[in-house]
Order: structure tokens, then C-alpha cells, then sequence
């Protein structure tokens, strides 16, 4: 009961902070590049989503245990007959290499881009919201 | 029972069309190390298959969709069996997918030459395994109520080999003949003349591989009792000479589409001949065979299905035919993102 709590109140959670910060950044729209705090927050909060997916992933596969069809089929009954744990071994080392491979190249080469900055289209002087300004 | 037989033929065309369309950048990928020579090459045989690989693969998670809405029994049965060689391609296809989508992200020389290396062994990989796959698909699994008997190392069988080889070279002419469509200058002429190479090459296994067919599998059993059948294998063989023809007199779109109808023939070859078998059993086949009419999902679900799929693959296969006519002028230099 503990794991399917603790990630439904953290997607929850995220997820109405998350909007808390739209509706927060919203007013301040105007002098969104002034408010340096609202910034730092905003920043901090890049990895939130893919927590709150996570923990969304974990709330749905742990909450409906026994069941692996809620209802219909329990999770012993859906095993493949005749695996072996060498292949589900196999299997499960492969793809976390590889997924976790990827996703380490994606993130290095989304911090490359954040250092980057913004493209100079965007340093137009009328543009304030994307401009140079909003690197302090 | 005429329903279930309509939808182990829409299954097989599902899969040739995805050997038609995803063996060109799977051939291409494979081609990397022989016919790139500096990086303007290299960045030419990542765009001959840039705007196209992805969407080929729609055919492949239509193959797969198919078997598991339409034949879930197989469906079961077959990535229970393949469960290793699944994962392999799985990571084979995510490993070259992705250096498609980096390399021209990446900064370094290293990491470029990585993404080559990626996507040269992914596609090499791809390409045999579903050669295998499907060779011993076709030569029959030892399946006993519904588990397979073997390991990984068991579907590595000479056939099975065979079979893998025999898709790598298929794959690599048409690869090949679509470069020869997409490029020109010396990468035109290179092009032109792997393709020249390669086509006796895949004769070699056209011919090889239907004579070892008929010793190692039964898969002529049907063409014997309906001779009108081997119009397929005929129209196989056509096709190849005809690709060859195109190609020496220079209409190298005409060869690719006469090497996409030999695909097509061949895939077709095969999955009529394992009618109605879907995974033949080599152990006591007439009790252990997954048979279409027993794996098949309920006469409704395959009704709403079969109107679903004929709206959608006309679509499909217009949207692709308008962006295969879209991506065929010669790459320029300036159009390069990757």
C-alpha cells in the first residue's frame, strides 16, 4: 500500500505544482525575466515531469497487483510457460543497457544545447520574452 | 475459417511490405562501411534513408499488431520462442534508430564514428535476425503444447544461418539500387557498381536458398498440391533479372521497384507455403503446429479489424508512396541536416 501512496501523491503532487508554476508564471509573464527566483525555480523543475510519469508508471503496474489484466487475469496466470530466468535476465539487462545508454547520450546533449542558448533568431531587441535578456 | 485465411494473407503482406520498405535502409546501413569514404558520403547515405527509415518501420509494428490482434495464440507462441533474438533486435533497432537521430546532434569526431558503428551493426544485426526469424518460421520450431523446446543457439541452425545470410544480401542490392536512385558522381558510380556486384551474389541465394528449402523445410508441399502457385517464385525470379536489366541501362528507380517485387514475391513465397501453419512444429507437427484457423481472435474482432485495415493501408501506403516520390531527386548538399 505504501508504494502505490507515495507515487500517486507525488504524480499528484507534481502535477499541481506544475500548474501552480504555469498559473504563477502567467502573471508574472510581464516581468518573467526580472524574477529571478520564479526563473531558478522554473529550472529546478525540468526534471519533474519524467518523475511524475515514473512514479504514474509505478502507481498503475504496483497498484493493480495481483492483477496483470485488473479483474480478469492475475499476474502468476500471464507468466509465460516455460521461461527461463536466463532469458528474462538476458532481456532485462539488455534493454536497461541500451535505454539507459540512450538516455544518458539524449541528456548530455540537451545540456549541450541548454549551454548553448538560445538561437540568435531569438535575439531580435522587440522579442523581449526570448531575447538576451532572459540570460542573466 | 475464410476469415482466418484472409488474415493469414493480410499477416503475410504486412510483413513483406515491411521487408520491402525497411530493407532498403536496413541494406543502406549495412552498405556504410564499403561505400562511404569521407564524411559528404556519409552524410549522403544517412539522408538516403533519413526522411524514409521510420516510417518503414509503421510496417513493422503493423506486422507485429497484426499477429498479436488477429493471431494472439501465435503471437504468444513465437516471442515466448524467440524471446532472446527478440531482445537482440530490439536493441539492434533502437541502437542505429538513435545514431540516425544523434550524429548530427553529437560535436566530436569520436561520437560521429560511434554513430556510424551503430548504425552499420544494428542494421547488419536487424537484418539477419529477421532472416533467421523467419527461416525457422519456415523450417518449423521444436514447439511442444505451445513451448518452445530449443534456446537462442537452436534457431542458429545451418538453415537458419542460411536464411539470415540470405536476407543481409537482399537487403544490401536494394539498399544499393536506391543509393544509385538517391545519389550522383562518384558515390553514383560506386553505387551502381555494388548493386552490379551484389546481383549475382543474391541470385547465388535466391537459387541456394530455394533448393534449400525444399530439402530442409516443407514448404513446397502446398505449391505441389496447387501448381498455379509457383506464379510466386516465377515472379520472384522475373523480378531479379529484370532489376538487373534496369540497371544496366541506368534506370536504377525501375530496378529498385523490380527489387521491391522480388521482396514482396519472396516473403509471399515463403508465407504461402507454411499455409496454414503460422509456427510449424518439428515435434509430431500435426498435434504441437500453431495452425491460422485455431490461433485466430474471434470472427467479430477479425470483421471490425479487416475494415479497419482496409481504410488504413490504402492510406498508409499512399502517404508513403507520396514521400518515396518526395525523397527521390538526387541529395544536394544543402539540404543536409543530419
Amino acid at each position: 500500500v505504501v508504494i502505490p501512496l507515495v507515487s500517486f501523491r507525488a504524480m499528484v503532487g507534481i502535477g499541481v505544482a506544475m500548474l501552480g508554476l504555469v498559473a504563477l508564471s502567467w502573471l508574472q509573464l510581464r516581468r518573467l525575466q526580472d524574477a529571478r527566483w520564479l526563473l531558478t525555480v522554473l529550472v529546478w523543475f525540468v526534471p519533474l515531469p519524467f518523475v511524475a510519469c515514473n512514479t504514474g508508471w509505478i502507481l498503475a503496474e504496483v497498484g493493480r497487483q495481483p492483477w496483470v489484466v485488473y479483474g480478469v487475469m492475475r499476474t502468476s496466470d500471464g507468466l509465460t510457460a516455460g521461461l527461463r530466468t536466463s532469458q528474462v535476465g538476458f532481456s532485462l539487462i539488455a534493454l536497461t543497457l541500451a535505454i539507459t545508454a540512450v538516455a544518458t547520450v539524449a541528456f548530455f546533449l540537451i545540456a549541450q544545447h541548454a549551454r548553448r542558448g538560445p538561437d540568435p533568431v531569438n535575439q531580435d531587441p522587440e522579442n523581449r520574452v526570448s531575447g538576451e535578456r532572459s540570460r542573466p | 475459417m475464410t476469415l482466418a485465411a484472409v488474415w493469414f494473407f493480410i499477416w503475410a503482406l504486412l510483413w513483406a511490405l515491411y521487408f520491402m520498405t525497411d530493407g532498403l535502409d536496413l541494406g543502406i546501413g549495412v552498405l556504410h562501411p564499403w561505400l562511404a569514404r569521407n564524411e559528404t558520403d556519409r552524410r549522403i547515405l544517412y539522408h538516403a534513408a533519413g526522411p524514409l527509415w521510420d516510417g518503414n518501420e509503421v510496417w513493422l509494428l503493423a506486422a507485429g499488431g497484426v499477429t498479436f490482434a488477429a493471431f494472439p495464440r501465435t503471437y504468444a507462441v513465437l516471442f515466448s520462442a524467440f524471446h532472446e533474438a527478440l531482445t537482440l533486435l530490439v536493441v539492434a533497432l533502437i541502437v542505429r534508430g538513435v545514431s540516425f537521430e544523434f550524429r548530427g546532434k553529437v560535436g566530436s569526431d569520436a561520437a560521429r564514428r560511434a554513430c556510424d558503428a551503430c548504425q552499420f551493426l544494428g542494421s547488419g544485426v536487424a537484418s539477419v535476425l529477421f532472416g533467421v526469424a523467419f527461416a525457422n518460421l519456415f523450417r518449423g520450431l521444436a514447439i511442444v503444447n505451445g513451448v518452445h523446446q530449443g534456446t537462442f543457439f537452436s534457431l542458429l541452425n545451418p538453415y537458419g544461418v542460411a536464411g539470415g545470410v540470405f536476407f543481409l544480401v537482399v537487403f544490401m542490392l536494394h539498399g544499393a539500387l536506391w543509393l544509385a536512385v538517391r545519389t550522383e558522381g562518384d558515390l553514383h558510380t560506386r553505387a551502381v557498381r555494388t548493386a552490379a556486384i551484389l546481383w549475382p551474389v543474391v541470385l547465388a541465394a535466391v537459387v541456394a536458398f530455394l533448393a534449400y528449402s525444399a530439402a530442409a523445410t516443407p514448404l513446397y508441399r502446398n505449391y505441389l498440391t496447387r501448381p498455379v502457385l509457383w506464379v510466386v517464385p516465377l515472379l520472384a525470379t522475373v523480378a531479379l533479372i529484370a532489376a538487373r536489366l534496369f540497371l544496366a541501362k541506368g534506370c536504377a528507380g525501375w530496378a529498385w521497384l523490380a527489387s521491391c517485387a522480388m521482396i514482396v514475391a519472396i516473403t509471399l513465397f515463403g508465407t504461402i507455403g507454411m499455409f496454414p501453419n503460422m509456427v510449424p512444429s518439428t515435434v509430431d507437427p500435426a498435434t504441437n503446429s500453431i495452425v491460422c484457423f485455431q490461433a485466430a481472435s474471434s470472427p467479430l474482432t477479425l470483421t471490425i479489424m479487416l475494415y479497419v485495415v482496409a481504410v488504413l493501408v490504402p492510406i498508409i501506403l499512399a502517404y508513403q508512396s507520396w514521400a518515396y516520390r518526395m525523397f527521390s531527386h538526387k541529395i544536394a548538399p544543402s539540404e543536409m541536416i543530419y
